[in-house]
């Protein structure tokens, strides 16, 4: 798709879009939002770059490959529910920091394993996306 | 005894590793290569020590036990208990693997895989060793299928031949049979008495219904002829000898088939008062050493000859036990040990003899004894105790199966004929693998690059053939051991004082007899020829396990192209149709009121967002545009987002826009693989498919009515309402559900997400590898 309009939205609303879904990771636990719809949107960003620069440009865009992202997600999200083993207690039981952390507020591993859902999500979504665009190309 | 079984396992996985690093890396300053063979049969060596040690214990009696809780509430615990029998089986099991691991590492020396092949013999051996020391019933179970994959593994080695793969898939298939029978034998036998072992039950009391100790019965008979190659489950064992030679004297004679042997001997002490049981065990037992005996003798394959005279030792074996008498349960031990030691030996000279010279037709083979002195002497010492011939083991278990018979209480007549008959055979066979290989005449075979072999290959059948000896020579030293082995197979306790030389007696008699009439059978054979009598008898079992295969290949083949046909709208038809049935059935019985408050008050919004969707689906019906119908059905998914909105679920009505977005892009992306029009379909199949979505979606809606009536539905909102922020620190009650109290449900749903990414990859490039 060549359109000059959609070029130059992409370029401004990209960052916008991307710092939007970290906004809706961050205040899942609280307000709407989460994990998975963060890493839903974030795909978004890709997709529209996709749509406007092509498949190659957004595949160096996004840096990493979309099958890394999903095992980085898969692999935080298993090893938050790790720690309250070593603790002696249940399986994937959530622990939490006593201090609050600026911006991120609340610590604790449910927000790790949140995190991990976010990257699967947004690396499924894309490894999709990208490898039916990639044939249409 | 669970350090054993440790040590087993981690050789297993260390073992391709020791004969990679053994292969590969040359070390040119020490310029000396080590066999990996060597190495690897230190362990078993240990281990034979080990259980060597433990024999003044046993013999006294002392049974030494331990227990580790593994599924407690289940009553499944890795319980081990070194009995008699328990010993006798480890002994052999050590004891021979520790010349079968030798033997390999110069017999598969050039193999590639050799490394994979100890592994898989290491897993075997622990596996063997498990069952042996295994009291819980399920930690039993464990091992024993254990053993049955690892011995497909050992017979499909030579995976590259289809006839390794058959023998290997048939065999797997019949063991494994047997041990799904076995397992519901065990659940039953727990179920009704809450027994979940054999000590247990060698000493339970109570009485279980006819019913339950029939079914029982037949189940454990099941297993145990399936395992010991019992008619008429034999034909599997003759076609396992597919596998390199060393496997087939360790599993298919020494070792493996011996496990369904030794669990009728476990279940004996109980099961001897149960009616049928020892008639069942005679039956079978009489019929296989019989009729495997006579197939046997025809054979002209030396690895045949032997595999069909295992048949019938595992035969007699069986007898024995169904005999169960104070005679017949001491011959049990003595004839284990004695099988053992010559049959294993049998088979590692036959590796040896066709290593050499290339061939296992014992038509022609002959006159080998000058050029392999030492593999000569090792058959010739294993056949003169297979023949019965005085002071070897094989003498001493012929006097005794001869005494058992002879004081059996009826039937004498015809068991001691069954018995005569058989050992005449197997001496024969004995005489055919044993002495004529070597002595006979020479045929037609060209020996010239015929060798000894490699001092790996000759010791270790060496090694087995004298201990036939010594055994035979020091019976009286064993007796407490052999007393504390046939004590495992009974409640009463048994001593008998044994001894090599029972003076000139009946049996004494017979036995002579019984090596003349062999003799007279070889020399028959020999000079006539025979052609394998197998075909007869062999042919009804496996024609029907063939086509009992091939059927079972049609039925799976024709009920996957039926739900499985490649068609997506006949996948979602077919799942609907199934939820439709399913759900559909369940709603009636639903213990749920269904709950409507009219009248439904409906505002401008919903109805709007109404008409919309309702406008929506209209084009999406009538549209002969994929892409028309995307937009629409994007507009439906748009509205139905909005309807959270108004019933205030910001959450879901933020994912469901976020999603609709993405699955019309992803639909835009696709649909360049897909044909521009929609095919119209006919009248028959609009009203299929309509009546398909209606059903669907009333369900649905019935379902969600149903469900919304249910208390326990308030009742979760209170629980997540109240405990969200106490105790997960999170306001919004969904992300904490997802995250925290409900967070092992999304692990799962994450990981199959990504198996699901990874298969939509994975075809797409596969349909575009196709393409091109």
């Amino acid at each position: 798709m060549n359109s000059l309009i959609l070029k130059t939205t992409v370029r401004f609303i990209n960052k916008l879009l991307l710092l939007f879904s970290v906004f809706l990771l961050l205040r899942g636990h609280n307000e709407p939002g989460g994990g998975f719809v963060g890493g839903l949107v974030a795909s978004t960003v890709f997709i529209l770059y996709t749509l406007s620069e092509g498949y190659k440009e957004a595949l160096a865009y996004l840096k990493v490959s979309p099958f890394s992202l999903i095992i980085v997600g898969l692999t935080t999200a298993i090893l938050s529910a790790l720690p309250s083993l070593f603790l002696g207690d249940a399986f994937m039981k959530a622990i939490w920091l006593e201090t609050r952390i600026p911006i991120i507020g609340k610590f604790g591993t449910p927000f790790v394993f949140d995190l991990g859902v976010y990257f699967l999500v947004l690396g499924i979504t894309l490894s999709i996306v990208l490898s039916l665009r990639k044939d249409s190309e | 005894m669970l350090i054993i079984l440790s040590i087993g396992i981690v050789v297993a996985i260390l073992a391709p590793f020791l004969v990679g690093s053994l292969r590969y890396s040359k070390n040119e300053i020490i310029n000396f290569n080590l066999n990996p063979g060597i190495v690897l049969s230190l362990i078993p060596v240990g281990m034979f020590i080990f259980f060597f040690s433990q024999i003044p214990l046993i013999s006294s009696g002392t049974i030494p036990f331990e227990s580790y809780p593994w599924i407690e509430s289940l009553s499944i615990n890795l319980s081990f208990r070194l009995d008699g029998i328990g010993l006798l089986f480890s002994l052999m099991i050590t004891g021979i693997g520790a010349g079968i691991v030798l033997y390999a590492g110069n017999y598969l020396n050039t193999h590639e895989d050799l490394g994979k092949f100890y592994c898989y013999l290491f897993l075997f051996m622990t596996a063997m060793i498990g069952v042996s020391v295994s009291d819980n019933f399920f930690a039993f179970f464990l091992f024993w299928e254990l053993t049955s994959i690892s011995s497909y593994l050992l017979i499909g080695f030579n995976h590259k031949e289809d006839k390794s793969r058959y023998s290997a898939l048939q065999a797997l298939l019949v063991t494994g049979g047997g041990g799904l029978a076995l397992f519901a034998g065990f659940l039953l036998l727990y179920t009704t008495t809450g027994i979940s072992s054999f000590s247990e039950l060698s000493i339970y009391n109570g009485t279980l219904s006819n019913a339950v100790e029939l079914s029982a019965m037949i189940l454990f008979i099941i297993g145990i002829s399936t395992k010991s190659a019992q008619m008429p489950f034999h034909f599997w064992l003759p076609a396992a000898m597919a596998a390199p030679t060393p496997v087939s004297a360790y599993l298919h004679s020494a070792t493996m088939v011996k496990a369904g042997v030794f669990l009728a001997a476990r279940l004996n002490p109980y099961f001897a008062s149960v009616e049928y049981w020892s008639e069942t065990l005679m039956i079978i037992g009489g019929t296989t050493m019989l009729i495997a005996a006579l197939m046997g003798v025809t054979q002209t394959d030396l690895k045949r000859l032997l595999a069909y005279s295992t048949l019938s030792v595992l035969g007699m074996l069986i007898t024995l036990i169904g005999m169960n008498s104070y005679e017949s349960l001491t011959a049990f031990g003595i004839v284990v040990a004695a099988h053992t030691l010559y049959k294993a030996t049998l088979f590692l000279v036959a590796g040896s003899v066709d290593h050499s010279v290339h061939t296992r037709d014992v038509t022609q083979l002959g006159a080998l004894s000058r050029i392999m002195p030492f593999t000569t002497t090792a058959g010739a010492l294993a056949a003169l105790s297979m023949l019965g011939v005085i002071p070897f083991a094989g003498f001493l278990a012929k006097e005794f199966v001869y005494e058992s018979a002879t004081q059996f209480g009826y039937n004498t007549v015809l068991l001691v004929f069954l018995f005569f008959v058989t050992n005449s055979l197997l001496g024969a066979i004995a005489l055919r693998t044993g002495i004529g290989v070597f002595w006979g005449k020479k045929n037609n075979i060209s020996t010239e690059h015929a060798h000894e072999s490699h001092w790996q290959i000759v010791v270790p059948p060496l090694v087995f053939g004298f201990l036939g000896i010594v055994l035979g020579i020091f019976t009286s030293g064993t007796t407490a051991f052999f007393n504390s082995v046939s004590n495992s197979l009974s409640r009463s306790t048994l001593l008998r004082e044994l001894h090599l030389w029972h003076g000139f007696t009946l049996i004494l008699l017979l036995s002579i007899i019984t090596i003349v009439a062999s003799y007279f059978i070889y020399t028959t054979i020999s000079k006539k020829g025979t052609t394998p009598l197998e075909l007869k008898f062999r042919l009804l079992p496996t024609a029907l396990f063939g086509s009992f295969i091939e059927i079972l290949f049609k039925v799976a083949g024709a009920v996957t192209k039926f739900f499985q046909n490649g068609k997506l709208r006949w996948y979602i038809s077919i799942t609907f149709l199934f939820a439709i049935i399913l759900i559909g059935s369940s709603l009636p019985f639903s213990t749920n009121a269904l709950t409507f408050t009219f009248p439904i008050h409906v505002t401008i919004y919903e109805w709007m967002l109404t008409a919309a969707i309702i406008v929506a689906l209209v084009i999406v019906i009538q549209s002969n545009s994929r892409l028309t119908a995307i937009a629409a059905m994007g507009i439906v998914g748009y509205a139905i987002a909005l309807f959270f909105v108004l019933y205030s679920a910001p959450d879901l009505a933020l994912t469901q826009f976020t999603i609709e977005t993405l699955t019309v892009v992803l639909f835009m992306f696709a649909i360049y693989k897909l044909p521009k029009n929609v095919t119209v379909p006919d009248r028959n199949t609009k009203l299929r498919d309509a009546s398909i979505a209606l059903s669907i979606g009333s369900i649905v809606t019935l379902s969600i009515l149903f469900a919304t009536g249910s208390p326990s539905v308030s009742e979760l909102e209170v629980f997540y309402n109240t405990r969200s922020l106490v105790e997960a620190y999170g306001r919004n009650v969904v992300n904490v559900i997802i995250v925290d109290f409900r967070a092992l449900d999304t692990l799962g749903e994450i990981i199959v997400l990504a198996v699901a990414a990874l298969g939509i990859v994975a075809l797409l490039q596969f349909s575009k590898g196709e393409q091109k």
